[in-house]
């Protein structure tokens, strides 16, 4: 009863809070001061990202190129995570068969596929994959770029699992091309940004910008497919 | 603007109304849905207020990846493999375990069974001759059923999160046997 009471209070603290934070203005955001000027670091970026970094997207400005540090250990965090994951299932798997004689089933046939699901993700398969390699294509000059697109592709591998788990991805290979394509996000920003050929080369920005995404979008989904199948199948070898 | 509160304060009232029924509802499945329910919401909040980058990413993530992986995780783990351990039998016949089934042990069996089948467990019974302790080794098992002359006596490992109302449903439904629970401890 105590318990139920101090829940509702609680609730009741929390809406306040949500409406009184709501109706509260903001403030904008303050001049950063950098030595002896003061410099409005939004409005630089809002003024200068187009010609400086040739995309017409002020966020994939930012994460790939102002901040493209922010973007490479992004990438790190996730291969580590994934690592992980498939140290830890790797600890897990028991090898030796079952020793125990006899079985019987009960409720047989409750893990049926739902005929509704399978055919909707059918229909949707060529769409969502189209839509995909578009968020991560347009990154720069739309909204969306390499970890939303990958993420997209990778629900739509998963949904497939979801519809039929059949275990015919090699997750080793996939996560050897997922290390290789780290490396590949790692090397061309260093030698793009900090050799300073972005300054020398205006053309090469818009390519720069397109290839990070791809690459990055290709990596996040391969890395979350494997955790899924991780997940999916944790007995069998990888 | 409707009557003085925006748009965004209704939606963010509405997810901390989704987070507290997902926390209190019984069944896994309804709360996972309105965990995608609640990303949802919170994608529309970053599109109202002007983010549509991390609303694409909320949108994906949260009501896409995490519910498919959450779901995932249920169809998985949907098996309780209960293991009756009848040492002393020479052979193992259906006659056996038809016996054994129709007992006042049996019955608490499928007391136990019924009550898996209400948190959407798929109860999975095997019959043993190997004793409790081969099979504890084995770490193959949800639950270890060992019935005896006079005892009935039932072994949980203590990292399952079913244990604690199984023991008061056996405390509940023991009435004439001798019944006892005990938890043993995840494999070494």
């Amino acid at each position: 009863m105590i318990r139920s009471i101090a829940v509702v209070i609680f609730v009741a603290l929390l809406c306040g809070t949500v409406l009184w934070l709501s109706n509260t203005e903001g403030d904008p955001v303050t001049p950063v001061a950098a030595g002896d000027d003061i410099i409005d670091v939004p409005g630089y970026v809002l003024q200068n990202f187009e010609e400086q970094t040739g995309a017409r997207n002020a966020v994939a400005a930012i994460y790939l190129n102002y901040r493209v540090y922010d973007t490479l250990f992004e990438a790190l965090l996730l291969l580590i995570a994934i690592v992980g994951i498939i140290h830890f299932f790797r600890i897990g798997i028991r090898s030796e068969p079952r020793t125990i004689t006899h079985q019987r089933r009960t409720q047989a046939g409750a893990t049926e596929q739902s005929d509704i699901i399978s055919r909707i993700t059918g229909f949707l398969y060529p769409v969502v994959i189209l839509f995909g390699f578009y968020v991560i294509a347009n990154g720069h000059n739309t909204p969306g770029g390499g970890f939303q697109g990958g993420a997209i592709l990778a629900t739509l591998f998963i949904g497939r699992f979801i519809v039929n788990p059949i275990n015919d991805v090699n997750a080793s290979l996939l996560h050897d091309v997922e290390q290789a394509l780290f490396v590949l996000i790692l090397l061309v920003p260093v030698v793009f940004l900090f050799y300073e050929f972005s300054g020398q080369f205006p053309a090469l920005n818009e390519p720069f910008l397109i290839l990070m995404n791809v690459l990055i979008g290709i990596k996040v989904c391969l890395g979350l497919t494997i955790v899924v199948f991780r997940f999916g199948f944790d007995e069998e070898n990888v | 603007m409707i009557g003085g509160i925006g748009l965004d304060s209704i939606l963010l009232l509405m997810t901390v109304l989704i987070a507290i029924v997902a926390v209190w509802t019984k069944i896994l499945r309804h709360a996972v849905i309105l965990l995608g329910i609640f990303s949802f919401i919170c994608s529309f909040l970053y599109l109202y207020y002007g983010a549509p980058d991390v609303a694409i990413a909320e949108a994906v993530i949260g009501s896409g990846l995490v519910m498919l992986l959450y779901l995932t995780a249920i169809k998985r783990y949907r098996t309780y493999s209960i293991i009756v351990s009848v040492e002393n039998e020479d052979r193992l016949e259906d006659a056996t375990m038809q016996e054994f089934a129709g007992s006042s042990q049996g019955q608490l069996l499928s007391e136990i069974e019924r009550f898996c089948l209400s948190r959407e467990l798929e109860p999975e019974i095997v019959y043993s001759r190997e004793s409790v302790a081969k099979i504890a080794e084995d770490g193959r098992f949800d639950l270890i059923v060992h019935p005896e002359e006079s005892r009935f006596t039932v072994y949980g490992r203590e990292d399952n999160y079913l244990v604690d109302e199984l023991e008061m449903l056996l405390i509940l439904h023991s009435t004439d046997t001798d019944t006892e629970f005990v938890r043993i401890g995840a494999e070494s």
